[in-house]
């Protein structure tokens, strides 16, 4: 049988790290990447790429630790190493804070993250309207320099990329034998899933070079993250939101809760707005499908519907991906030499 | 120790300033990061006084091979070109006088007309009077563009001394490579050796340093003295005397105990000030 030929559709963070240890797991089989949009226009490069895991409600907690944990420690050794700088990965520390006594002190992935504990009275100070909060050291991946290294990678391992607006992945199914469908958002559309819903998420990315910690709300909205180049302000979790147009409002309002936090916000420069719509579901879709039309046949894995943690578990995801790959392989090569018979 | 109370002084005062407007244009942040050791040591006796002291994990550790122990902490960043600048601008608001002068001796100054001179002069004081304990600690710095580093990283090997072995420290726009303190080296020339020693030994201790641009090397001597000289002194007699107040060698920590410092020096010019309201008005004749 000949080697099998792999589409990976979406180019975010999902789509590209799957591609890589698909690339990786089955270095027989040609595998490309087809998006409508790669960095810096993706959902990815909107987000600043904290590893700070949401808790999704439709996926098992230790499931969920165990893709955290692969994330992060596959990035802590990028960190670590000479290719951190251009790889965009790097340790940041801070707080997040609450107004009120959060119910669980300790989330699933205290003792992932470093240096995880409950801030001084001392440190607390510093936010006079928060009453509780938590101190750690976390990885931030910054995009767009994390996609274009893995698009670079990718290329060094053969792999094609495509720009195409895929319109059904069936019409994947001439040119290749397995689809990874990494479509993010665009899954709503391009496969009809109901279950997946955008959460809009608005952001300011400012000049703030002096903002060396991150400092977080507990309620998820206003957040404050050091990146390399510029300092990612937010932000907004609006559900049902379709809309990627800026609101000058929004701008205001996420700008003034910033500089309640951290008041020497006031004196950043170059605001520049972005949106983007978080691929939320109650879980991420991680199965496979076998589509089939008349005598033909099309292998589909999904994986989609990463909502706000598409960071935090993109790696676990990925490598759980490849591993439905595999048995996709295995069912092509089953069938294969069954019809040898 | 009055040091202490120089650096709880100075730490406190700022930490009520961090969060103020001006804190962008005074160069002041706060920033986090990591002490290393390569054997246990005892808690500093600065614990208290930064944000967040605690011992690092064992996971924490794995990030730098070589040493077995550490600390994190949060503290404070007081940027000099930001700061000289924000404080010269505050003086001249005062109606503070500047002048770009040699000085030779005080009584240069006080038969200029000043009542006190406060001397200031860092690792050159002995110009202006003999100070057998006073001696440059040379150092020298790489900076680098390296905005994806976040923490300072300060080492500390006990048989090479203090500021002598590696450490990174992330500014607002560069990120400074040091490690150097050789006493009694009074050279400001950059040294190729020591050059090669910071650069190689901060890569190691940080990887991600090593795709990192360089933009400048400066060497400048820290004015080394076993203790801060914070005293008094009457010069000379009769018309030609001075009061002087002495504020000089601090070493490596003059931005962290400067402010503390600055106010002892303050109450000493009080001091002097009512001492001249007992033997009558004080005139100024600048």
């Amino acid at each position: 049988m000949a080697a099998p030929k792999v589409a990976v559709v979406g180019a975010g963070v999902v789509g590209l790290s799957t591609a890589l240890c698909v690339a990786d797991a089955f270095p027989a089989c040609s595998v490309a990447v087809l998006a409508q949009r790669f960095a810096p226009s993706t959902t990815s490069d909107v987000a600043a790429g904290m590893l700070i895991p949401h808790t999704a409600p439709g996926t098992p907690i230790h499931v969920q630790k165990q893709w955290f944990k692969e994330t992060f420690t596959y990035l802590f050794a990028i960190s670590n190493s000479a290719e951190a700088s251009e790889a965009g990965i790097h340790l940041v520390s801070g707080w997040q804070v609450f107004k009120s006594t959060p119910g669980e002190e300790l989330p699933f992935w205290s003792d992932i993250v470093l240096g995880f504990r409950t801030m001084s009275e001392a440190e607390l100070q510093k936010f006079p309207q928060h009453r509780y909060g938590q101190a750690f050291t976390t990885l931030k991946c910054d995009c767009p320099p994390y996609l274009l290294w893995m698009e670079k990678r990718l290329k060094a391992k053969g792999v094609q990329m495509y720009t195409r607006k895929v319109e059904n992945l069936w019409e994947l199914h001439s040119e290749y034998n397995i689809v990874v469908n990494c479509a993010g958002i665009g899954a709503h559309q391009l496969v009809g899933d109901q279950q997946l819903f955008p959460v809009r998420g608005q952001v300011l990315k400012v000049h703030a070079p002096w903002v060396k910690n991150f400092i977080r709300d507990g309620d998820g909205l206003t957040y404050i993250y050091p990146g390399i180049s510029s300092v990612t302000l937010g932000g907004t979790r609006e559900k049902e939101s379709w809309s990627l147009s800026p609101d000058p409002s929004t701008t205001k309002d996420i700008f003034g809760r910033c500089c309640s936090l951290e008041p020497s916000l006031q004196a950043a420069q170059e605001m520049k707005v972005q949106v983007g719509l978080r691929p939320s579901r109650a879980s991420v879709r991680l199965q496979r499908e076998v589509w089939s039309q008349g005598g033909a046949k099309l292998l589909v894995v999904h994986n989609y519907g990463h909502g706000s943690g598409g960071f935090s578990m993109h790696r676990g995801t990925a490598k759980e991906a490849a591993r439905l790959v595999g048995e996709c392989i295995a069912a092509l090569q089953d069938s294969s030499s069954r019809a040898k018979l | 120790l009055s040091r202490r109370l120089w650096n709880k002084e100075t730490f406190d005062y700022l930490l009520g300033r961090v969060g103020s407007p001006e804190a962008e244009d005074m160069g002041l942040f706060l920033v986090s990061g990591y002490n290393l050791f390569k054997q246990p040591v005892p808690d500093p006796s600065w614990k208290d006084i930064v944000l967040g002291f605690r011992h690092l994990t064992r996971q924490e550790l794995e990030l730098f091979p070589g040493y077995s122990y550490g600390w994190f902490n949060t503290a404070l960043m007081l940027e000099g070109r930001s700061y000289l600048p924000w404080l010269t601008r505050r003086l001249m608001q005062r109606g503070v006088k500047f002048f770009h002068k040699k000085i030779d001796s005080f009584q240069e100054v006080s038969g200029a007309g000043a009542d006190v001179v406060i001397n200031c002069t860092g690792v050159r004081a002995g110009a202006l009077q003999p100070d057998a304990a006073l001696q440059p600690g040379r150092g020298q710095v790489i900076k680098v563009r390296a905005p994806w580093v976040k923490h300072f990283i300060i080492t500390h090997h006990p048989e090479s001394g203090i500021y002598n072995s590696p450490y990174i420290i992330p500014g607002s726009d560069v990120t400074v490579l040091g490690g150097v303190n050789q006493l009694g080296n009074w050279s400001e020339e950059n040294s190729a050796q020591d050059h090669r020693a910071i650069w190689e030994s901060c890569c190691r201790l940080l990887p991600a340093l090593q795709k990192a641009p360089i933009v400048q090397e400066w060497s400048g001597l820290r004015p080394v003295r076993p203790s801060v000289r914070l005293e008094r002194e009457t010069i000379g007699h009769g018309p030609t005397r001075s009061e002087v107040i002495h504020n000089y060698g601090h070493g490596g920590f003059g931005i962290t105990i400067h402010w503390g410092c600055a106010m002892a020096v303050a109450r000493l010019f009080g001091s002097i000030l009512q001492e001249r309201q007992l033997l009558g008005p004080l005139r100024s004749r600048i």
